[in-house]
């Protein structure tokens, strides 16, 4: 009951640095970490490549 | 009647605990939770030479920073007030004792009151996604979860 079904996290991917979408698992995880869409991250990594940060960056200004 | 009155008790089962905080409670938690986390990674950015605590420290700047506009603008659209964001006397303490430690030791020291800060953080976090009262802000609450998991990932993954 202290948690909720959608609140479920995915396990957290191997590289914590690097965004990787090739596992769905880590994809997920991603997701949620950055409040957005599948689509919208492979977007980002085309632009940027796989730094969190650069991702990060990315995702705040472009959207 | 008899009946109904059998259920009642079972009925009072089924319901969520009522561990939430209250919105104006959760708003002040959370405000000051992203300002200690803002002021004490500012601190440590302005020494360290360590990539690891600056590239984090960096992130928490950000990412603390957003989860408070995220935070007011829930509030806002609840009508929900909260105070201006301010430390609590433990926070206080810890960025006190963050300027006066030098160096690496500084750095060491940033990252155990972060690993603190940030389990606290995920624990009032998920608490108010799960339970809370208000839905704007219980949604931002359910965002900040994944965000604060990631932090304390990074910090358990080590420097």
């Amino acid at each position: 009951m202290t948690d909720v079904h959608s609140l479920a996290a995915p396990a957290a991917p191997a590289d914590l640095k690097h965004v990787s979408l090739d596992r769905e698992s880590d994809a997920r995880y991603w997701q949620q970490r950055f409040s957005t869409s599948r689509a919208r991250l492979e977007q980002a990594v085309e632009q940027v490549g796989h730094n969190v940060s650069a991702i990060a960056e990315f995702l705040h200004h472009s959207g | 009647m008899s009946k109904m009155l059998l259920l009642m008790p079972l009925i009072a089962v089924a319901m969520p605990a009522a561990a939430a905080e209250s919105p104006t409670a959760y708003l002040g938690k959370a405000g000051a939770g992203d300002l200690y986390e803002q002021t004490s990674s500012k601190i440590v950015l302005e020494t360290t030479r360590d990539a690891r605590v600056k590239s984090f420290a960096t992130m928490m700047v950000g990412d603390h920073g957003k989860s408070t506009a995220m935070l007011k603008s829930a509030a806002a659209a609840s009508g929900v007030k909260a105070p201006p964001p301010s430390l609590t006397p433990d926070q206080q303490a810890k960025v006190r004792a963050l300027k006066q430690a030098k160096g690496a030791a500084r750095d060491t020291l940033y990252w155990q009151q972060q690993k603190a800060a940030h389990s606290q953080a995920l624990q009032l976090h998920q608490d108010y996604a799960a339970h809370g009262s208000d839905r704007s802000l219980k949604d931002a609450a359910a965002k900040i979860v994944p965000v604060v998991k990631h932090h304390l990932d990074l910090l358990n993954a080590g420097r």
